[in-house]
This record gives C-alpha cells, sequence and structure tokens, in this order.
C-alpha cells in the first residue's frame, strides 16, 4: 500500500518534469493513428452502432483532431473508459486524448496533471419526471424519490437545491445508469436527475420517450469537454484550435459541403498560423470540416432534434444566436 | 437499499403509463360508465390507496391528505368516472392556453389517454385514474387562482405574500356542480381586471390565428398630410387594431384624418404622445409582434393571480408600469391620475398595503445617505442658500438654523443631524404626503417638479410615488377614510396656513401598488414598455431559470 502510493506520486513527479516535453503530436504522427478515450457508452455522445462503429458528439470531436493531425478523420482507435478509470488513462499516456462528457473543474484542472482546451458542450443537471404528473420546475418535487447514479456530484448538487429550497426529498442511488434508469422506468421514484443531456439519452431508451418531460431548470454547471495531459503545450493548442475552429467555422457558415467549393480557400486562411506553429498541413482545417462538419452539423447529427436525444442548441447556440458559444476569432 | 418484493402499485402505474403510450386521443372516449356496484369498489379501491398505499403517483401522494378526506367522506362521490367532467377537464387543460398557461405543463393528452384505457383496465387501476385527474384539477385550480410561481422567488422587487388554495373547497366544489367549467371559472381571480385581460387574450390569440399584423418598413418620421409609399403598411397595421380603414379613398399613399386619428388611437393604448406623428417610438411599437403582445398579457394574467383575492370596496391602486394611479370603489373607476414612480434602479416595489393617515404641510426628512453625500458640501460652502431653500437640522429635540452650526466639523461618516425640509412652495413632497408606513419607505406624495407629468415615460423618483393632483385625491381619500368633516375649503386653509397637519384616517384604505404591462379600457388593450425589466425576469422563471437564486 505504501509502496504503491511512493510509485504514484514518483509517477506524478515524472508527469510535472517533462514538462516541454511536446511528443504527443510526434507520437500520433509516428502511429498514423489517435488513441481517443472516449465513454463506454452514453447515448449521442459515444457509443457503439450495431456494426462496432463509434459515433457521436465526443466521437466526432477525436475524428476532427485525427483530420487536423493526419489529414482523415478515420485514423482513430477508441479506448472506452469508466468514470474511474478516464483520468488516470490520460495521465498514464495510454491514451492522446480523452473527449468523454468530462467536466471541467478546478479541481481537475489544478491537481491532476491535465489540461482542459476548452468547453465543447454547456451541459447542467436537470430532472426527468412522468408529464403525467404535470410537473413545471424542480420546486414542485416535494416528497418525491429521485432516481440517481451514485459516485458523481448529481445527488449532492440535488440535495442542496431541495435544502435550499425547503423541501423535502428522498434518494434512490444506483451505481449503474442502467439500473438508475430501470428504476425510473418502472416508477419505483418519481423522477431522475442527472445532467440533461445524459437525461436525453437515457429518455430515449425508455420504453415510451414521449411520456416523460425533461424540466427546463438546471441546477448546476457542467462545461464538458475535451481534455490532454498539462505537459505538452504544442498538443493542447492543437486540441484546443480544432475545438474554437469547429465554432468559428459555424459562425462563418463554413460547412462539410462547402470544403469542395471556395469554402476551402476560406477555411484555409483561417487555420494558416497553426501550420507553421504547430507543424500541420496547411489544409488542416479543410481536412477537418470536409471530414466531420463544423459544429453546429456535428451537434446535429449526434444530439438535435432529429435524433433520438431531441436537444435542443440552447445555451450551446452560437453567441450571436442567443447561445454562449464563443469562440476566439481566427486567423 | 431498496426491497425487491413483488409490488402491485409498480406493476398497476407501469400498466397505466404503459397504456398511455397505445391509445390515440384521439379515440379517446368521452366517459366511462360503471355499475353503482363497480363504482362501490372502485371508491373503496380510492380509499384503500389513500389510506394505506405507502408509495403514490407523486402528485396523488403530496395531495394525499386532502384527497383521503374528500373520498372517506360520506359523500365522497367520485367526480371524474362515470362523468362528463372528465372531457371537459381535459379539454380546459389542452386549452391551457385560453387561460395564459401553457398546455405543456399539464397532463390533458394523458389524461384523455388514461380516460380512452379506462374501459378496458380493473378497478384499482379505475381508483388511479380518478385520483390522478382529481390531482390535476386541484394544480390547474391552484395555478389559475394563485399563479404557478412564488412572486418573490422570480423578482426581490415582488413584495406579496406567497398564497394557495383551499383544496378541500375546490374538490368540494366539483362535487356540487356538474359543470367543470363553472367550477373552474369560480378559481379565477374574479376582479374586473383579470377578467377584461382573458377576453382580450381570446381577441388576440384569434387575431394571431389571422396572421397578427406586418411591420411599417423603418424610416423617415411620417406626419399628418405626408405622401409616403410607406403609408399603406401603416395602413394596413393599424387596421388590425385601431379601426383604421385597409383602404383609403382616392390616393393610397396620402396620411388623411382618419388615419390620424387610427395612430392617436394607437398611441393612447401604448403609453406614448397622443401626436399622431408616427416617430421611431411609435413604430417600433407598432412593429412588436402579437407573439409578444400576447405575451405580456400572459404575464398581466399571472400578476393579478398574485394579487389578494379581496382588493377592499374601495383602494388605490398603481400601476408603476403604467405611470398611473386609479381610484376605485364599489368595482367602478372614481379617479385616474398621472403619477411620477422610481427610477429604473431605484424601482417603486410591488406590494399591497393600507394608507392610514395624510400629512399636509410635511415636512421632508432628507435621507441620511443623501445628506452627506449632496447637501453637507453646499452646507460647508453657503449655508445661507441652504436655509433659503427651507431646510434647518434636528438633533435630539433641538432644531437649529443651519448657517448656525459649524459644518467645517462635520463629515459624512461623522453628522450628528437630521436635516429637514420645512413645509413651503420648494418642500421636495409639496403640499401633502399620504402614508402607509412600510419597510420600503415608500409613500404617495405631491411635487414641487410639475413639468414630470408631462412626459410619457415617468420614472424619475428614488422609489416614492408623485402625485398629480394631491389634493384632490387628499379630498377623496378623507371622505373615503372616514373622516368626514374635511371640506376642500379647509383643506386649502390648512395647506394656505404652512403649519405641518396629520390626519389619522378612520377607516385604512388599501393601497395595492402593482406592475403590469398590459390592461384593459375601453379603447381596447392597452400596453406599457417593460421599464423595470420584471417582465424579462418572468419569461426567464417559465424558461427554468429561476433568478432569485
Amino acid at each position: 500500500m505504501h509502496r504503491r502510493q511512493l510509485a504514484a506520486a514518483a509517477l506524478v513527479f515524472l508527469a510535472s518534469t517533462s514538462i516541454g516535453h511536446a511528443g504527443t503530436l510526434d507520437d500520433v504522427r509516428a502511429r498514423g493513428e489517435l488513441i481517443c478515450g472516449v465513454s463506454e457508452g452514453l447515448g449521442g455522445f459515444s457509443e457503439q452502432d450495431g456494426a462496432g462503429t463509434w459515433q457521436g458528439f465526443d466521437v466526432d470531436f477525436c475524428r476532427a483532431v485525427a483530420a487536423a493531425v493526419l489529414g482523415d478523420a478515420s485514423k482513430v482507435q477508441y479506448v472506452p473508459l469508466s468514470a474511474e478509470a478516464r483520468f488516470a488513462a490520460l495521465t498514464d499516456g495510454k491514451i492522446d486524448l480523452l473527449s468523454r462528457n468530462s467536466t471541467w473543474t478546478m479541481t481537475r484542472d489544478l491537481t491532476l496533471g491535465l489540461d482542459f482546451p476548452g468547453t465543447s458542450y454547456f451541459d447542467g443537471q436537470g430532472f426527468m419526471v412522468p408529464a403525467l404528473f404535470g410537473a413545471i420546475s424542480p420546486l414542485e418535487l416535494d416528497g418525491a424519490s429521485i432516481c440517481v447514479v451514485s459516485g458523481t456530484t448529481t445527488e449532492a448538487n440535488a440535495a442542496a437545491y431541495f435544502k435550499k429550497a425547503g423541501l423535502t426529498v428522498s434518494f434512490l442511488s444506483f451505481e449503474e445508469r442502467a439500473e438508475a434508469r430501470a428504476a425510473y422506468a418502472d416508477a419505483r421514484c418519481d423522477a431522475y436527475t442527472a445532467d440533461r443531456s445524459a437525461l436525453a439519452a437515457e429518455r430515449a431508451e425508455l420504453p415510451t420517450p414521449d411520456e416523460h418531460v425533461i424540466l427546463k431548470d438546471v441546477i448546476s454547471k457542467e462545461p464538458l469537454g475535451p481534455v490532454v495531459r498539462d505537459d505538452d503545450p504544442q498538443w493542447t493548442a492543437l486540441v484546443r484550435w480544432t475545438l474554437f475552429g469547429l465554432i468559428d467555422a459555424e459562425e462563418q457558415k463554413l460547412d462539410a459541403a462547402s470544403m469542395a467549393g471556395a469554402g476551402a480557400d476560406e477555411a484555409r486562411a483561417m487555420g494558416a498560423p497553426a501550420v507553421a506553429a504547430l507543424g500541420l498541413s496547411d489544409d488542416w482545417l479543410v481536412q477537418v470540416l470536409a471530414g466531420v462538419g463544423n459544429y453546429g452539423e456535428i451537434f446535429e447529427r449526434n444530439l438535435g432534434e432529429q435524433t433520438p436525444m431531441q436537444l435542443s442548441r440552447g445555451v450551446n447556440a452560437l453567441w450571436t444566436q442567443g447561445g454562449i458559444l464563443y469562440a476566439p476569432p481566427m486567423p | 437499499m431498496h426491497h425487491r418484493c413483488p409490488d402491485p402499485i409498480r406493476s398497476l402505474l407501469l400498466a397505466l403509463l404503459v397504456a398511455l403510450a397505445f391509445v390515440a386521443p384521439s379515440v379517446a372516449q368521452e366517459r366511462v360508465d360503471l355499475s353503482p356496484r363497480d363504482l362501490a369498489v372502485v371508491r373503496i379501491n380510492i380509499i384503500d390507496l389513500l389510506a394505506n398505499e405507502p408509495r403514490l403517483p407523486l402528485p396523488i401522494k403530496q395531495r394525499r391528505d386532502v384527497l383521503r378526506t374528500y373520498y372517506e367522506a360520506q359523500n365522497g362521490d367520485l367526480l371524474w368516472l362515470n362523468s362528463a367532467r372528465a372531457a371537459v377537464m381535459v379539454s380546459r387543460l389542452v386549452n391551457a392556453t385560453d387561460d395564459g398557461l401553457n398546455p405543456d405543463d399539464y397532463p390533458g393528452q394523458q389524461l384523455a389517454s388514461l380516460m380512452a384505457a379506462a374501459g378496458e383496465t380493473d378497478k384499482r387501476s379505475l381508483a388511479i385514474i380518478e385520483l390522478y385527474f382529481s390531482a390535476a384539477f386541484l394544480e390547474y385550480a391552484s395555478d389559475l387562482k394563485v399563479g404557478r410561481f412564488l412572486p418573490n422567488k422570480i423578482d426581490p422587487n415582488f413584495f406579496l405574500a406567497p398564497r394557495s388554495i383551499d383544496e378541500a373547497a375546490a374538490l368540494a366544489g366539483v362535487s356540487k356542480v356538474a359543470d367543470v367549467e363553472t367550477v373552474l371559472h369560480a378559481w379565477e381571480p374574479q376582479n374586473a381586471e383579470y377578467q377584461a385581460l382573458r377576453k382580450a387574450l381570446d381577441d388576440y390569440h384569434a387575431l394571431a390565428v389571422l396572421g397578427g399584423w406586418g411591420k411599417v418598413p423603418l424610416g423617415d418620421t411620417l406626419k399628418p398630410g405626408m405622401t409616403d409609399p410607406r403609408i399603406p403598411a401603416l395602413r394596413a397595421r393599424l387596421a388590425v387594431t385601431d379601426g383604421a380603414a385597409v383602404a383609403a379613398p382616392g390616393e393610397p399613399g396620402f396620411y388623411d384624418e382618419a388615419l390620424i386619428e387610427a395612430v392617436k388611437r394607437f398611441q393612447a393604448r401604448h403609453g406614448l404622445d397622443v401626436d399622431g406623428v408616427v416617430g421611431p417610438a411609435s413604430l417600433v411599437a407598432m412593429n412588436v409582434s402579437i407573439e409578444d403582445r400576447i405575451e405580456s398579457i400572459d404575464f398581466a394574467m399571472e400578476r393579478w393571480r398574485w394579487m389578494p383575492d379581496d382588493l377592499g370596496r374601495q383602494y388605490i391602486i398603481v400601476n408603476i408600469a403604467g405611470f398611473e394611479l386609479r381610484r376605485i370603489a364599489d368595482g367602478e373607476i372614481k379617479e385616474k391620475m398621472a403619477v411620477v414612480v422610481g427610477k429604473p434602479y431605484s424601482r417603486t416595489p410591488v406590494f399591497s398595503d393600507a394608507i392610514r393617515y395624510l400629512e399636509f404641510n410635511p415636512y421632508w426628512n432628507v435621507p441620511a445617505g443623501l445628506a452627506a453625500k449632496e447637501e453637507l458640501p453646499k452646507l460647508q460652502s453657503n449655508p445661507a442658500a441652504v436655509a433659503a431653500a427651507g431646510f434647518e437640522a434636528v438633533r435630539g429635540k433641538e432644531v437649529y438654523d443651519v448657517r448656525q452650526v459649524d459644518w467645517a466639523q462635520v463629515t459624512p461618516s461623522r453628522f450628528p443631524f437630521q436635516l429637514r425640509q420645512k413645509p413651503g412652495e420648494n418642500n421636495a413632497l409639496g403640499r401633502v404626503k399620504f402614508m402607509f408606513p412600510n419597510s420600503h419607505d415608500v409613500y404617495l406624495h405631491d411635487t414641487p417638479s410639475r413639468s414630470l407629468f408631462g412626459r410619457a415615460e415617468r420614472a424619475f423618483s428614488h422609489g416614492c410615488i408623485r402625485l398629480s393632483r394631491p389634493l384632490e385625491l387628499a379630498d377623496q381619500v378623507l371622505i373615503a377614510g372616514g373622516v368626514a368633516d374635511w371640506s376642500d375649503a379647509r383643506i386649502d386653509s390648512v395647506v394656505a396656513s404652512q403649519k405641518n397637519t396629520v390626519v389619522n384616517l378612520k377607516t385604512p384604505l388599501p393601497i395595492h401598488i402593482t406592475y403590469l404591462t398590459a390592461w384593459v379600457e375601453a379603447d381596447g388593450v392597452h400596453f406599457s414598455s417593460d421599464i423595470y425589466g420584471h417582465d424579462e425576469k418572468l419569461l426567464a422563471a417559465l424558461d427554468g431559470k429561476s433568478l432569485a437564486w
């Protein structure tokens, strides 16, 4: 036990002394493949289809980074990771990039040897209830029993919220999402609380999704985004500007289809500074957009109203369209 | 933690939930008819569920006590099964927009599906269906009567006591009347203002179905007598709400007499200068979409639900957003007058109270902050001018001439005087103030700054309400307050004396300070701008953003 702690400490020490040892970009190039950590299966974000192909919002971000570095969005090896294992997999060097609905917090940013290059999805905790209840707000859930997945901050957030509101609720907690969902579907609890994007995924899995509503109230901030090690500023910059490139491209109305025409020149001009600075090919952003589309296209394809997730852009709309999505200008 | 033994209620609830998915509400039957024997069995099941079932669905669980009291009573008949009421209730929930509410917030479609499935279900499920209907009815009656939100949770500037409905009375009411519409109507706010808004809402919904109104293109100010290509659009816009003729006789682009009248009607309804000239402010108001106007009506209705049921036989009501005060007696408007209200950053709060006394020739006690910040420099540089403006300094029981104080010794943090302005011409409170002592230090008063009443938007005060015709109101309030021996002549002579005079009302007169951006008058719906941004907060709350925390 004691020895293992020492070993862990040594690892952290090694990690922190290797600052400036740029290498991830070269490693990925040499390997010809990006190793990307994703969830073990979360509807709309990262899941395998019937043929075993990974798809989802987080998966598309892996693909975007692969397109930026290798010019081919398909050159990704996916590593499904549990909530507990995800950060260690990154610091241990098992993956190049973590793209797994992870919340950016101060603790994680400052104490785990991680960098959060940006926010790709502004999420927040919410509630799902049967439509039959006619509830408008969580403040109408007095006396409710609420299903929740343990081991995250979800239950504590909800408990604090109801305590402040002077309401009494009880929690029924489960280790696995599937168990919590089954209990809710079974009417063993009155409501289900989780991040709203996760609730959308859970609702899609219920036998009668239309008979359940996700309340509009959001009771916590959950900025989700890609995560990298904090010892490689070049790699952090690449991931960051790939994300910003997706967002800025939507703002400039550059989409996948436009890369076949005049849009390609515009995208080339936008991405120009990264060519020399990060050693990318001059059409890196063209490859990203041609491979996965802009932010809006990724959102609509995986999470939008036409998908089982049925999520509206909400706060994840561009700042020019009433949302808070705001990427620094390019070039 | 949770037990896994067989759970009859769960399978029952599940069956009901699943039933929802497979029954199209369009084929829902109007009612479920049961034999007296079946009804008795359902009722026994209801009583058993309410008494013994620990895990009822939340809306039923939350109202367990009142439901139990109702259904266990000897005459606790079923309210929805075996009755045409259920179909009417469903239709009311589905058409909640008629009440200024959102149908998505109520389980209208779901209840219709349950009704449709009821024919094939067992008695215990029927019991749950009956209870779901009762719970939904109570929820809707409450939302109609006291609103969806606690006022102070939406907006810290609203100081209205949270209210709730008598649920036992509501259930008893249903059992006595076959027609649920009649029952629900009784749970709407009964005052004429709410009812007029509800009717106006119908009219606006009908207009919206017809496409509302088109925009008048922006451009130069349109004036009577002009000929302009935008005039037909102006005409069409006002034809929808203000009776302009769609086609002008003669030249279509000519701004004629009839159009001037329509423009003036519009301006009067929107708190604009009534001059028949279509400048930027009029254009902006005309181009507000019908959806946004409907929202203002919805918001005004919600705010009326927050108000006390009984406003009083006689009362004063101030609408901050409309810059207007009214005196009402026996349901009739006896007096209307322009008022000046607080600036957007010193908002007049929303609350109800009662006027207890009037003070003629009042002293104006300068608030400590204002005295230290604004008056002290003047006192130090030119005390004679401050004295000439009628100010004096009070310490304990002593009153000092401000010219006798050594103001050099006084600092903002060590200001041992109450500065006050004597009654007289220049007094900031004018000739009379109307007191309803409250924690917000808000009252009604006269003002020497008469010119402000000529403005269309009148938000200039520090929070108090300034009156355009204070002495007339004083006369009326004294009569309404049961103080009979105050004639006009006596008021005039007291004012002329410049002597500070307090008159207590025998009967306190209720006063309601409101914030409504839509209201109905004889010439149609009036709208005002949202000067304090309170509508925006209500909108945010409807969108799930609880701003109070």
